[in-house]
């Protein structure tokens, strides 16, 4: 049963459309190849990493960055503030 | 073919969608006089606003400007202007502005009238004279082509970014093409949708405006010498699962639909010409829902995943979520649910025409969520500091 919603094509996170435990499958329209699995809770509405996302590199979400990940992120990962920050939203 | 609503036709062109006395304070001094006239005439509405002294000529000269264009808008059937006597801001300069208008104006000004209880009894008669020819009014047909709608946001969550906004896209493009104004708002919240604006623009002029407008935006913000985390996005929306201002805007953008942006509006300048257009405003819902109706909004379309109850002094303001539980936890504040959108089984197209539907019935007379809680929000835009 799908679980996440990947809006674009070219997204490297899926949106939650419940709250995932982790361990569970990200179940997206089409399928995800290779398969993901949850390795942290993902609240309802929150992202999910759906591929491996390298320090530095643009997270992708509407197919557009949303911003550059602080750390690696592996895929199942929970996508938010702890490993996401804004390029546009710094005073300097 | 032309879809139609049942409004008031006013003696300008122009239709309005409910038969207001707008009761509007010249000065923060003036306000709580001017809110018991309000509160004692169904059908006058407070409009209030607390600046008019102490401040910059330049927000003066704004609030002149906007209260005014209040005062003018085809909801508004007749203006009681309460001044204090002693204010910055030129109330009989506003009144006579207000009189350019097809709608009656009356001045009324405390220290003159001897304080606050003359006030409100002479205040009180005139609104009541006003309305008086406005009740069991009959409405009339009036085409889509006459509405100006205007779009927020607030209270964002991630469902808003692919439900609610996307389903008023849809809508949007539904009132762009029959001829009707749609205006799309809050710089602030669009800061990394660029791409998406650009790729909008009916012009290389407007598509210049419209950078150089998120640009002006982006240097304020950064002038403070604070980072936006925290105001964009806003606790709520990060609670809500939303992380960064760019995305954030990626999902915003979405309420404008397809159609071609066809003008840029400084906050609170009327459209004038049919089709969408963007309007310079803060992402704070009451700042630019203000703005919006200021410039002749006869509605107000608001998603919101998280909830906001907020509504506005002369115009209907129509809650739209995409988040479930938001609706069912608060019901009584929110007017649809498009959650469906996210289960599967409603498409963006779908959802949107039913928004469509009930925006013409609200133009037609029913009340929304807020109107029916008495949601009668005010606040304007002050960019100078207070004296």
């Amino acid at each position: 049963m799908v679980n996440a919603l990947r809006i674009h094509p070219k997204d490297t996170v899926a949106v939650a459309l419940a709250d995932l435990a982790p361990g569970t499958w990200v179940e997206i329209e089409g399928g995800l190849e290779p398969p993901v699995v949850t390795v942290q809770a993902i609240p309802f509405g929150h992202k999910v990493a759906i591929a491996p996302i390298k320090k530095g590199e643009h997270v992708i979400k509407y197919g557009a960055s949303i911003g550059v990940a602080v750390k690696d992120i592996a895929p199942g990962e929970h996508v938010h503030t702890h490993n996401l920050t804004s390029v546009r939203g710094r005073a300097q | 073919m032309s879809d139609f609503f049942m409004g008031y036709p006013r003696q300008d062109g122009s239709a309005g969608v409910r038969n207001l006395v707008a009761v509007i304070p010249s000065c923060g001094c003036a306000l709580h006089t001017a809110s018991l006239i309000a509160s004692q005439v169904p059908g006058a509405a407070l409009l209030s606003y607390t600046g008019g002294c102490s401040e910059t000529e330049a927000d003066t000269e704004l609030a002149t400007r906007l209260l005014a264009q209040y005062g003018r808008h085809p909801n508004v059937v007749g203006s009681i202007v309460v001044s204090l006597g002693c204010e910055m801001l030129n109330a009989a300069d506003l009144a006579a502005r207000i009189a350019r208008g097809v709608a009656p104006v009356e001045l009324l000004t405390i220290q003159k009238l001897g304080g606050t209880r003359p006030t409100v009894e002479r205040g009180v008669a005139l609104a009541r004279q006003m309305l008086a020819p406005y009740a069991g009014a009959a409405r009339q047909k009036c085409p889509v082509a006459a509405l100006t709608v205007g779009l927020e946001c607030g209270g964002s969550d991630a469902t808003s970014g692919l439900a609610a906004n996307p389903a008023v896209g849809a809508f949007s493009d539904l009132i762009v093409a029959q001829g009707g104004k749609v205006i799309l708002a809050e710089t602030s919240e669009l800061l990394g949708a660029e791409h998406v604006l650009r790729e909008r623009a009916a012009s290389p002029e407007v598509e210049a405006r419209l950078m150089a407008t998120l640009a002006q935006c982006e240097r304020t913000l950064k002038a403070t010498g604070e980072d936006f985390f925290g105001k964009q996005p806003t606790p709520g929306n990060v609670q809500g699962g939303i992380t960064t201002v760019e995305e954030k805007a990626l999902g915003d953008v979405r309420k404008g639909g397809t159609s071609p942006i066809v003008d840029v509006l400084t906050y609170g300048e009327p459209p004038k010409r049919p089709g969408l257009s963007f309007m310079d405003t803060p992402g704070n819902d009451l700042a630019s829902v203000t703005a919006l109706v200021a410039a002749g909004a006869h509605l107000v379309v608001f998603t919101t995943g998280r909830g906001n109850p907020m509504g506005n002094a002369i115009a209907p303001v129509i809650k739209v979520t995409g988040n479930a539980e938001t609706f069912a936890r608060m019901r009584e504040d929110m007017d649809l649910d498009v959650s469906a959108i996210l289960r599967g089984e409603e498409t963006w197209e779908e959802a949107g025409r039913r928004i469509y539907a009930f925006a013409l019935r609200v133009a037609s007379g029913e009340p929304t969520a807020a109107e029916a809680l008495g949601h009668a929000e005010f606040v304007l835009l002050r960019s100078g500091p207070i004296y």
